[in-house]
């Protein structure tokens, strides 16, 4: 046996032979696949030939890949030595293999008789399938026919048993290897869509007879999509110097640059992984519908049920039986796979073949009808279901036929560590996502509940399968997709109302989570900003729906615990907002702009510094609250600065008669509102409401409506008795305590039989930001006063109050925060509060 | 040399991160993290339903400084990450013994 030191001639000739044609990178993959195979089986033979030509009937033949003659330039090589089983020596072969192993090939070997290769082949299916690729080398012609006509007969015989076996090879296979067809780092052999599914409808038709009428995919694209395979995984070979199936990231750019990839003004990885996704689908796909279409035929069940006109369900898969063009009646290619998607079966490849064939032939673009807008939300509503019929679809090249803006997203790749698929795939995920979100059985599942509250769901399922689509470009995908989703819109016909959401929601898909994490969303202000620029709460589920769905369908790097909880606090915030019937409708922006644009214009004549300064530290709620001859006035009140005991008020008639507005303002101190209610009950005037505004830098404007206890009218120096009382009162010039006090002894209390005993409830479920105080007890002078004097000793700053009375019955309610500006949670603390309250207003 | 860990409002992450920058941090590590301290957790209210929330998401960022930076890195973190309100975070500072640069095997303040 010759040692390595005595390389033969043949090894020789055959690596100079690899050398040659590593250097020309302008050959096709499969020439080179083989040209290397041609090189591989001359210095086999040589060697066979030099070192072992046995005595008797013995067969080399070449195995699974290199039987196929698909050698990469680092594929293993599978050799068999099939003999007749009488007076072989045990080491035939051995010679061959030594050499090629010491020449530093991967050989896989085995030496068999007929027998010992079919027993193989029946539990093996490695074995099986690598049989049916067999290719003789040298030797016995007829030992080989033998054998492989054997296998091929075995392999039939086992029918579906075998098909079924492959069918679970490749969805094993694909589970651990991925999706070549649109993961970031795609398995080019054994993802789903490589050479190995390739490899699947090659067996397929070599066992059971050719494709035809029954193959979903004609040979010419599979030829074309198995080039693009050979060519990226030759190159990957040559750039590890090892047999790597995995395209990992950092090669993909050499890989483009060798396979001739020019970016014009994109990155040029872009354009080589697109036609690679664009290869690895059609593979897929005719695997998949190869796999299929098989079972179906094998099965032999010869069932059939109609589903709807044209289109049956037949021996488990969806047909259409009359066939029509979808350039003439499109809605026919729609439907069936809404079909496919409620019966939760594949469309036969036939018909998937039929309409590939038909999409090829034109026209570019499918109107829609209201049939097809039908089918098309019950297929996006389907959930999980219609995840396959919409990949299928898609591989039909029909999709686009539909949405031809689809084109621009379909295998596009994403370069962010967020994103695992392309474009196109993350979008239909999404939809899957969304209609999977209401079938959730977690206890606690808001986005399950929010999904069923939801009024249209199309909406949502479209703005899904949307949000995206203005990715691939330079511009901001969110702007630049609403065009396309308007545009898209009034392709599939819908109304004006459907279509202001759907564009709405693709423009602001990304507004929540942003919101999120990157702002506090206990600040009040940010929560009624983001309640106006949503508009309205069925918006705001459909936006929130949309944003678990990305979320999901993007992967565990962007959407976790973590973040959903934040997403979920957010919405629930702003959901409260809209509950609350706050002013923040879809108006509420126009409104906002309109009164501060009045209100520039009005206060012309001050400093813009001051005016805008004003602008900026008033709460937004305050513009929204007033109209704007009272901004204007309050300005006036709030230009200038106060010192700490000086007050300004002013009143005016307000909407009913005898009912008055009064503005109190001054400088925020605690108990600020308090005295103030004392001043107003000290002068015979009582509170119906009240609000509190205070302005970043310390100002504080109250505002309450008011009417006369005893008289419909209010006479003007009443008012100037409010303003001198508050003021002394600041300055600590008089007591309201005593003051009040007195004035209740002048006026017999009512005694209406029996009274019920004054109430307070403290609740923190009312808002997401105040805890609000609620005390029910019989009018008299100064209830208002006392009460906010009692939250005035617990510290508790009033953001709103409102004051109702019912006969002698009072219900005032307080919006209230602690010192540190937090809601009260702590049940001491608020058994405290109320137990202050009641003693402050107890007899 | 020591570890500064702190746990702070996500919000807050950009600006912590600038207010570092700003005293001579090179590297930090991130990890976005969920629990509870004295703010516990909480209940969000959607249509009268109760969703009980019993961590609450915040940003864990970790600091390897010399002891003499130690001062200025709380200081910074304490100004950019406080809001005023409950739920503001911890700092903690905990020695390290050793460290090293896993490329070059640079050790001790070296590798910081």
């Amino acid at each position: 046996m010759p040692s390595s030191a005595e390389t033969s001639s043949a090894i020789r000739e055959l690596r100079a032979e690899r050398e040659r044609l590593k250097e020309q990178p302008g050959r096709s993959g499969r020439d080179l696949v083989e040209a290397l195979t041609a090189a591989m089986d001359a210095a086999v033979r040589a060697v066979w030939r030099e070192v072992s030509v046995p005595e008797g009937r013995v067969a080399l033949v070449a195995l699974g890949g290199y039987g196929r003659g698909e050698l990469s330039p680092h594929s293993d090589i599978d050799l068999m030595v099939l003999h007749a089983g009488r007076g072989i020596a045990p080491d035939v072969g051995k010679g061959l293999f030594y050499e090629l192993w010491d020449a530093g090939f991967v050989v896989g070997h085995a030496i068999r008789t007929v027998r010992d290769s079919l027993k193989l082949a029946a539990v093996n299916l490695e074995a099986e399938t690598s049989f049916i690729d067999a290719r003789l080398l040298a030797g016995d012609e007829e030992l080989f026919e033998d054998f492989r006509s054997g296998a091929l007969k075995q392999t039939r015989k086992r029918g579906g048993k075998f098909v079924e076996a492959l069918r679970e090879e490749a969805a094993e296979r694909h589970a651990r290897e991925g999706h070549a067809s649109y993961l970031l780092e795609p398995n080019l052999k054994d993802g789903a869509g490589g050479l190995r599914d390739r490899s699947v409808v090659g067996w397929l038709a070599k066992v059971f007879g050719g494709g035809g009428e029954l193959s979903a995919v004609e040979e010419a694209d599979l030829t074309h999509a198995g080039e693009m395979l050979f060519r990226a995984r030759n190159q990957l070979h040559y750039l590890t110097d090892r047999p790597s199936d995995v395209l990992l990231l950092g090669y993909q750019e050499q890989i483009a640059a060798s396979l001739g990839y020019r970016g014009n003004g994109r990155p040029a990885v872009d354009g080589f992984l697109r036609d690679l996704y664009a290869a690895a689908r059609v593979v897929e796909f005719a695997a998949s519908s190869a796999l299929a279409e098989r079972l179906g035929e094998l099965a032999r069940r010869r069932s059939r049920r109609e589903l709807s006109p044209g289109i049956a369900l037949e021996d488990g898969r969806v047909r259409i039986t009359e066939r029509v063009s979808p350039a003439a009646d499109p809605s026919l290619a729609m439907r069936v796979f809404a079909e496919a998607a409620t019966e939760g079966a594949p469309v036969a490849a036939e018909t998937l073949g039929w309409l590939r064939r038909e999409a090829q032939a034109g026209p570019a673009e499918y109107a829609w009808t209201a049939e097809t807008r039908r089918a098309f939300f019950r297929l996006l509503g389907a959930g999980e279901r219609a995840a396959e019929p919409l990949e299928a679809m898609d591989q039909a090249g029909l999709l686009g036929r539909f949405l031809p803006e689809w084109e621009g997203v379909r295998c596009q790749p994403q370069h962010n560590v967020y994103h695992r698929f392309t474009v196109d795939v993350h979008l239909l995920t999404t939809v899957a996502w969304a209609a999977a979100l209401g079938a959730s059985d977690e206890d606690d599942s808001l986005p399950r509940d929010v999904w069923r509250d939801l009024a249209d769901r199309d909406r949502v399922l479209l703005a899904c399968l949307l949000h995206d689509i203005g990715k691939g470009t330079e511009e901001d995908h969110s702007v630049y997709g609403e065009s396309l989703a308007r545009q898209i819109c009034k392709r599939i016909g819908l109304p004006d109302e459907t279509t202001d959401d759907v564009v709405w929601l693709v423009r602001h898909h990304l507004l929540l989570p942003d919101t999120a994490t990157r702002r506090d969303i206990e600040d009040e202000n940010l929560v009624v900003e983001t309640a106006a620029g949503v508009g309205d709460a069925e918006r705001l589920k459909m936006l929130y729906v949309l944003s678990v769905a990305d979320g999901l369908a993007t992967g565990p790097a962007a959407w976790s615990p973590w973040k959903g909880t934040l997403v979920d606090d957010l919405f629930t915030r702003v959901m409260h907002v809209f509950e609350r019937g706050e002013v923040v409708g879809r108006d509420a922006s126009d409104l906002l702009r309109h009164r501060t644009t009045e209100l520039r214009r009005a206060l012309a004549r001050y400093p813009d510094a001051t005016v805008e300064a004003h602008l900026h530290k008033m709460p937004r709620a305050y513009f929204l609250a007033f109209p704007t001859e009272a901004l204007i006035r309050h300005f006036a009140l709030m230009e200038s600065d106060l010192g700490p005991s000086e007050v300004r008020v002013h009143w005016t008639p307000g909407e009913a008669p005898g009912v008055y507005e009064l503005i109190v303002v001054a400088r925020d101190r605690p108990g600020l509102f308090s005295k103030a209610a004392g001043a107003i009950a000290l002068n015979g005037i009582n509170v119906l409401a009240a609000q509190i505004f205070t302005r970043a830098d310390g100002l504080a404007l109250e505002a309450f409506r008011v009417e006369g206890a005893h008289e419909p009218e209010i006479e003007a120096d009443r008012w100037g008795r409010v303003e001198a009382n508050l003021a002394r009162a600041l300055a600590g010039r008089i007591s309201l305590d005593l003051r009040l006090a007195e004035k209740r002894d002048a006026y017999e209390r009512p005694s209406k039989g029996k009274r019920e005993p004054p109430r307070v409830v403290v609740d923190n479920r009312v808002s997401d930001f105040y805890t609000v105080v609620e005390v029910h007890a019989t009018d008299r002078v100064g209830l208002l006063y006392g009460i906010t004097r009692a939250l005035a000793d617990m510290e508790l700053d009033i953001h709103a109050a409102k004051v109702a009375t019912y006969a002698d019955d009072v219900v005032d309610v307080f919006y209230v925060r602690d010192v540190d500006g937090q809601k009260v949670t702590d049940p001491e603390h608020m058994r405290e509060i109320e137990r202050t309250v009641l003693m402050r207003i107890g007899d | 040399m020591k570890l500064v860990t702190a746990i702070v409002k996500p919000f807050k992450l950009e600006e912590v991160k600038e207010a570092l920058r700003g005293v001579g941090i090179q590297g930090m590590t991130v990890t976005e993290v969920r629990g509870f301290g004295r703010q516990r957790g909480h209940t969000e209210v959607y249509r009268g339903a109760e969703y009980q929330v019993d961590f609450v998401p915040k940003v864990k960022i970790e600091v390897l400084c010399d002891d003499m930076e130690v001062q200025g890195v709380v200081d910074s973190i304490m100004k950019s990450a406080r809001t005023g309100k409950i739920g503001d975070g911890k700092i903690i500072v905990t020695g390290a013994d050793q460290v090293f640069r896993i490329r070059t095997g640079e050790a001790g303040r070296d590798a910081l």
